[in-house]
């Protein structure tokens, strides 16, 4: 047992990517209590696609793709709450038009500039290549995101549940709101690396929700969460390198299965206390 | 002192006339309800109210200033559909959470916050205390969102159509809260579409159909002309009877 886990760690590359793995999984699943909560799933799928452009124009012009795909990632939530509050639109449609316009333009200028960088890794995630510098700018992403969720715990619990109830007190859900938004769209890029634009949203989402079936208070939700988001990235790693399959891939399926085990769990529970 | 000094107020969005020619003065420490069926405005007053709309024409001033400097001591109760309750939260969080504003940033409501534990000893949920809110009955949920404005500290109550879906017990205990709060010299304004027997605990009712169609004590407002002029002579007919009957106005 012990030489199954120690196995891959003999590697640097594979101890970094678990490092990263776990940075990640800390980072996305506290996000994503709140996520489930406020009803940002699609949201979140949407901001993870949006930032392909970000990273193609970043790679073409040879410049840290973290700040492409930040600012594409921030710019394409605020376009999408501009539609949505600008006209009769709805949530869903805005988030639909503006995510395949993002995706799309992505692609378009992927298929003409043709960086170097597989794009196959940008989709899907490649955590087994990351870097030192990687690691580190995913732990301050990281960091950045616990420290603001930690000081304003109780004013995002209020305006999540409650956002009308938070705006007659006199809370500022205006910054609260973008706040979140932007640490929506700081996850999705430090999450880059290990699990792909279009499987990050696992992460942000599966989490929450698993811990929402059991959590009684938001403390627990989080630290449920907490455990699912730290355990689908370590096991779903050591997957990846004993069945050579791609990281990304793995790490979002491990989360898929812990979700429906909870899931018919809560069910077999319920029919037992019946 | 007058709490809630309403003049003139109008509410209007593009062509559409939500409200218009609203002008009421509700003293403090009494209870008025703003009856009238769907749509026909009492939401949007208590939205002026609670400083979530700015009216379009008309002046509004609480607590003898203006709605933002009141703030802390506006209290508003929504629609019970208007929050998830799978939310995962109890009883306590849910009324603490009337707290945020007065502990301010960075700091966290303290789990033995005295407020706190007098707000739900207030509406009688003391036991309930750490039952998860998803685990509530109607009526249950419902009081500790009154909690939760009582813990804020709320000098003006406004409460959207609280007692929608509640069976008359649930109803009766509600009433409880809001008449101790009433006593305690503070303001309820509260929406009801429904013509019930519970009009008669209040001090004032004001009956609207897009603009005011009466305003003042219960007995002198819900005539028959009075309520066939908001819901259309039918219906009114028929609870009417009832209400005159069980009020022993009849």
């Amino acid at each position: 047992m012990i030489e199954i886990l120690q196995g891959p760690l003999q590697y640097e590359f594979m101890r970094l990517a678990l490092v990263t793995a776990i940075v990640v999984g800390v980072t996305c699943s506290v996000l994503s209590s709140f996520i489930v909560l406020k009803g940002w799933s699609l949201l979140g799928d949407a901001i993870s696609h949006s930032v392909l452009p970000g990273i193609a124009v970043a790679l073409t012009f040879g410049f840290p793709f973290f700040w492409g795909a930040l600012f594409t990632a921030v710019a394409s939530s605020a376009l999408i709450g501009l539609v949505e509050s600008k006209s009769r639109v709805r949530n869903d449609t805005a988030i639909g038009i503006v995510f395949t316009g993002a995706f799309a333009l992505g692609l378009v200028i992927i298929s003409k500039t043709r960086p170097a960088v597989d794009i196959f890794h940008v989709l899907f995630g490649n955590v087994l290549g990351v870097t030192f510098q990687d690691l580190l700018v995913t732990a301050i992403s990281g960091s950045v995101i616990l420290v603001a969720i930690g000081l304003g715990l109780k004013e995002i619990v209020a305006y999540t549940f409650d956002p009308t109830f938070s705006r007659v007190i006199g809370l500022p859900i205006r910054l609260i709101h973008y706040s979140l938004m932007v640490l929506l769209s700081l996850a999705i890029v430090a999450a880059l690396q290990t699990a792909g634009i279009i499987l990050v949203i696992s992460l942000l989402v599966t989490p929450g929700a698993t811990a929402q079936l059991f959590a009684k208070t938001i403390e627990r939700t989080i630290l449920v969460s907490l455990v699912v988001g730290i355990a689908s990235v370590t096991v779903g790693l050591y997957l990846s390198y004993y069945l050579a399959v791609s990281s990304g891939g793995a790490i979002a399926l491990v989360a898929t299965v812990v979700f429906f085990a909870a899931f018919l769990c809560k069910g077999l529970k319920k029919r037992v206390g019946r | 002192m007058p709490a809630i000094e309403i003049e003139n107020v109008g509410v209007r969005y593009g062509a559409f006339v939500a409200v218009s020619d609203v002008t009421v003065l509700v003293p403090a420490g009494k209870m008025i309800a703003l009856l009238g069926p769907n749509g026909s405005g009492k939401t949007t007053i208590l939205k002026v109210l609670s400083g979530l709309i700015k009216p379009s024409e008309g002046s509004v001033r609480v607590l003898e200033g203006k709605i933002s400097e009141a703030r802390g001591k506006i209290a508003y109760v929504p629609q019970r559909e208007e929050v998830y309750w799978d939310y995962p939260l109890t009883v306590w969080d849910l009324v603490a959470m009337g707290r945020v504003r007065a502990v301010g940033p960075f700091r966290w409501v303290d789990r033995k916050d005295p407020i706190v534990r007098m707000a739900v000893e207030v509406v009688g949920m003391a036991e309930l205390s750490d039952r998860r809110i998803s685990d509530l009955s109607g009526g249950q949920q419902q009081r500790a969102f009154l909690a939760r404005a009582i813990a804020q500290g709320g000098e003006i109550y406004l409460l959207d159509e609280p007692i929608a879906g509640l069976d008359a017990a649930a109803e009766a205990k509600l009433f409880i809260v809001l008449d101790f709060l009433r006593t305690s010299g503070k303001t309820i304004v509260m929406s009801t579409h429904d013509i019930s027997t519970t009009l008669e605990l209040f001090d004032y009712v004001l009956l609207l159909r897009n603009k005011p169609i009466a305003f003042g004590s219960p007995k002198s407002v819900l005539t028959s002309t009075n309520l066939a002029k908001a819901y259309g002579t039918e219906r009114v007919a028929m609870h009417l009877e009832d209400v005159k009957g069980v009020a022993g106005w009849a």
